[in-house]
């Protein structure tokens, strides 16, 4: 069921999401939602479509900022490594 | 900035920007969707398996876009306006239900808006001088429990005595007489010490104002000072008024400042001249003439001047035996002792507006869940479709509190319009009225109450309504399920109604009964045709002691015995009803009383025809002649109250009364007996009274009455040239008939009245909706059962009584329980009552008959339409 997806709790996937920008630096949603698969070895499920949210979290609270930038295929936003000293 | 303001600010530009977002968004979940797919088949799925594995890896599309738009933007925002607009679209589609609720709000609302108007303006507002929050009045208080005011004498001893109290300054209401400026006017104003403005702490506007340097015997001490209003009606605002040299009182006064506008402390004043401690009135101890002001000093909590007042009385008293035994000085904030006359019935207004708003509360929050009963089904298929309980009830709040705002508008111009109503109700005769304005103050008011009425009425039935069986409501929409009849909810609001109609009806009542009997009250003389004109004689002109005041009255009165049409005129220094000077006096050929026992009685002066126009009755010996003169011995007439009072068994005429409080004692003999008049209003009891012949105990204050055949009023131009043409420069004002000096001292009396009768019948009639709605809704929703009961041989009779008998039934326990809390309420309105007990039994039964027969009617309507219920047409569509 979809109870064991929302048990990820919201402020652990900003932290991913936070962990991920600050060691691979500008990335976008796509990619971010592939890292945190692969550092959790597929152990973690969860809805990537909520990594769009958690970004927009951060970028609200002043953790990162985002740009529209083209990656391989197409369009995406992409998300800036984090200024730690904000939020 | 701080993170929630970062936050804040980013959510309010995402809401502004939602649609572009959102699109961008999609846009970008969809690219997203096409990367996750290409990479599951890079992986070596089968492109549809890879998109459904893409699609459950991401979650559900509008869920997120759901999600995002939620943290991009204001969530709350957008549902209030949705909500919003769903609330208007709903009221919008029941305009009946949505107008009788706004008007029920609005006159509830409007209602307390237009009393704390009021109270604010009189009770709350600071008095408008700077020093206003340590400025006291300084009361001298007998045992007789009378609050006097203070002698020169024993002003000078606080003054000079007193550590906690700062600027103690004395002021004497004067009248002036102004001339040289076209007619000659009587100006109303005060004598004032040196230091009045400072204790007040206002500055003049143009010019200085009074100081000690004034306030010197033989010093330069002829200067005045202007009110406003006076500067304006009299001199234009002339800008050169400083250089001006007025004829006050028949004297040269140098105008020295001008005070800035509303400044007419006390009481109306609009002139001011230094009050000069002339004539012996620095060692007087007898004349109670001056009101005493002060400022509490800065840095002592007020009323810690109590005990050093007590100490400064009782070294007045010792240093001065016998002169004013037992006397107390005590000091009250100026604030209260201004505001104390008015300030219980204000309380019980407020009162009385709050049970209307609650009983436009219950009567609103009634009509609600009769909505909300109806509403049943549209809120169990929102809930079935996903609506959250809390968004549900959330939606509902908010239809309430649209409601109340709307009802909060038309109440404030509701309250706007009654405080014009409320002004032409003699207003003048309230203290402070004049500073009553819709200030911010009203409107926060006007906002706390509309909201919290909102969620008063509105929070039951919503809860009522969110909390509803899904499976029920949805079962009974079918028509298979009867809820169980007329919930408890709604009959306890019912007869919550009636209570508190009860409530304001016997408030009402009771002040309109004592009025009533205030109407029928015999003041001792007869007022049609008679009206009284003032005159004041100047001190200079006519100075005491000198013959040349009498001999001018005595012209005054015989040129204007000449005008035609009147029938008597006579002449009396203070009238009925309205006050005046008292004296202590003791009789001859008795023992001497103790001091603090010296009996006192009123003392007027009047001349030979003054009983005979004011139809007061001469009940034994003579009335005065004009051979009554100074030279003639002293004689006295005196009240029957007195003389029942003092000589109980024995003839008071020619029986000698000295009295000892205006000057030398002076000694009369009592050749006359009159009737009682009543002498501070109609609600006093009559007071010993003595009178004496004008030419022998001479007044400055002078009223001429006349008696007229027809409206007294018309006369008058005609009575002013006749005393015109014996003197000249006189001012002649306060014209007032007798019938509207008796108006005006009912004028407080009459408002309270008007107001609670307003209220209560505002009440009356939204129980009365109250009923007939909860009733005629009850009959609608039991057509179907009626069908039944009459299909099977019920009797419309029957029927009817069904329906009436839950009328009436409320109506009784509304009665009851109302009953029971006016008996308790009632007693705190005692100081409104005049010859009524808080607890009238005629009063009490009167209302609940009333009630009675009002819960009757409206439940008749109802109980008539559930008779005409055609059994076949219910039994098929019920």
């Amino acid at each position: 069921m979809a109870a064991k997806k929302s048990e990820v709790l919201q402020g652990t996937l900003d932290l991913m999401v936070l962990k991920t920008l600050h060691g691979l630096g500008p990335l976008h949603g796509f990619g971010i939602a592939r890292r945190i698969e692969q550092l959790s070895e597929n152990v973690l499920q969860m809805n990537e479509g909520t990594v769009y949210t958690s970004l927009l979290r951060l970028q609200q609270r002043g953790g990162i900022t985002a740009r529209w930038g083209v990656s391989e295929r197409t369009i995406a936003k992409q998300s800036s490594t984090p200024s730690l000293s904000a939020g | 900035m701080v993170t929630w303001m970062k936050v804040l600010f980013s959510r309010i530009r995402g809401w502004i920007g939602a649609r572009k977002m959102d699109e961008e968004f999609a846009q970008e979940l969809a690219d997203h969707f096409e990367l996750l797919t290409t990479e599951y088949i890079l992986r070596g799925m089968a492109p549809e398996q890879a998109r459904r594995s893409a699609r459950m890896q991401m979650g559900g599309a509008a869920q997120i876009r759901d999600e995002h738009r939620k943290t991009a933007g204001l969530p709350g925002a957008e549902n209030l306006i949705q909500d919003v607009r769903y609330a208007l679209r709903t009221l919008a589609k029941k305009p009946a239900f949505t107008v009788v609720c706004i008007l029920t709000l609005g006159l509830g609302i409007g209602a307390n808006t237009a009393i704390f108007s009021v109270v604010n303006g009189v009770l709350l507002r600071p008095l408008p001088y700077p020093k206003s929050n340590r400025l006291l009045q300084i009361q001298e208080n007998h045992p007789g429990g009378s609050n006097a005011n203070f002698t020169y004498a024993s002003y000078l001893n606080l003054e000079q005595r007193s550590k906690s109290l700062e600027n103690i300054s004395a002021f004497r209401p004067w009248s002036f007489n102004l001339t040289g400026e076209s007619e000659p006017q009587q100006i109303t104003g005060a004598l004032v010490s040196g230091n009045f403005f400072a204790a007040l702490g206002t500055e003049a506007l143009l010019g200085r104002t009074i100081n000690t340097q004034d306030n010197q015997p033989g010093g330069d001490n002829h200067v005045v000072i202007l009110s406003f209003a006076l500067w304006q009606s009299s001199f234009g605002l002339d800008p050169g008024i400083l250089r001006r040299v007025l004829h006050v009182s028949a004297e040269e006064y140098r105008v020295i400042g001008v005070m800035p506008k509303g400044f007419d402390y006390p009481d109306h004043s609009r002139l001011w001249c230094p009050l000069v401690p002339e004539g012996g009135l620095h060692d007087n101890r007898r004349a109670h003439l001056l009101t005493v002001i002060a400022d509490m000093r800065s840095g002592k909590p007020i009323g810690s001047a109590q005990g050093e007042m007590a100490a400064i009385a009782q070294q007045i008293e010792t240093q001065n035996p016998g002169v004013d035994p037992d006397m107390v000085i005590t000091a009250v904030s100026l604030h209260k002792s201004l505001v104390a006359p008015v300030q219980p019935a204000l309380l019980i207004l407020t009162c009385a507006v709050v049970l209307l708003l609650l009983l436009a509360c219950a009567n609103v929050g009634n009509m609600l869940l009769a909505q909300a009963e109806a509403r049943h089904k549209e809120f169990a298929i929102r809930i079935a479709v996903g609506a959250g309980q809390r968004r549900l009830l959330q939606q509902l709040l908010t239809e309430s509190l649209v409601l109340s705002a709307l009802g909060g508008a038309l109440g404030l111009g509701i309250a706007s319009q009654s405080l014009h109503f409320i002004a032409t109700l003699h207003a003048d005769q309230m203290p402070r009225f004049g500073e009553i304005s819709m200030d911010w103050r009203v409107l926060g008011f006007t906002l706390l109450v509309s909201a919290f009425s909102g969620l008063l009425f509105g929070l039951g039935p919503a809860i009522a309504a969110t909390g509803a069986d899904v499976n029920i409501s949805l079962k009974e929409a079918v028509g298979s399920v009867m809820r169980p009849e007329g919930s408890g909810a709604r009959r306890a609001l019912v007869i919550a109604q009636f209570a508190f109609a009860v409530i304001l009806l016997v408030g009402a009542g009771l002040v309109g009964n004592s009025f009533v009997r205030l109407l029928k009250v015999n003041p001792g003389f007869h007022s049609d045709g008679v009206a009284a004109i003032k005159l004041f004689l100047s001190p200079v002109e006519y100075p005491e002691g000198d013959p040349k005041g009498t001999v001018l009255l005595r012209q005054v009165l015989e040129s204007v015995r000449s005008v035609p049409g009147l029938i008597s005129v006579g002449l009396v220094n203070a009238l009925p009803i309205t006050g005046g000077p008292e004296t202590d006096f003791v009789i001859q050929e008795r023992p001497a009383p103790p001091p603090s026992n010296e009996p006192s009685a009123a003392i007027r002066v009047a001349d030979s025809e003054y009983f005979h126009t004011m139809g007061i009755p001469l009940l034994a010996g003579r009335e005065f002649t004009e051979r009554d003169n100074a030279s003639a011995s002293r004689v006295m007439v005196v009240n029957q109250t007195m003389a029942r009072q003092y000589w109980p068994h024995e003839d008071p005429i020619g029986q000698r009364v000295t009295m000892k409080d205006w000057g030398p004692p002076l000694t009369g003999e009592i050749v006359g007996i009159v009737g009682d008049v009543k002498t501070d209003g109609l609600d006093t009891n009559a007071e010993p009274m003595i009178y004496w012949p004008y030419a022998q105990f001479p007044q400055l204050f002078n009223t001429i009455v006349i008696r007229s055949e027809d409206d007294p009023l018309r006369q008058l131009p005609a009575v002013k040239n006749a005393i015109w043409a014996v003197a000249k420069n006189q001012p002649i004002s306060e014209i007032a008939t007798m019938d509207q000096i008796l108006a005006d001292s009912l004028a407080r009396r009459r408002l309270y009245m008007a107001l609670l009768a307003v209220f209560s019948a505002a009440a009356l009639l939204l129980a009365a909706v109250g009923v007939y709605g909860m009733l005629s809704y009850s009959v609608n929703r039991r057509t179907h059962e009626m069908g039944i009961r009459l299909a099977i041989g019920a009797e419309r009779g029957d029927v009817l009584w069904l329906v009436l008998g839950q009328g009436i039934t409320m109506a009784l326990a509304g009665i009851a329980v109302g009953v029971a809390a006016a008996l308790v309420l009632t007693r705190l309105m005692s100081s409104l009552l005049f010859g009524v007990s808080a607890s009238d039994p005629i009063t009490f039964a009167g209302v609940a008959l009333l009630i009675l027969l009002v819960a009757l009617v409206a439940s008749y309507v109802p109980a008539r339409r559930a008779t005409r219920v055609d059994p076949m047409v219910a039994l098929r569509y019920g």
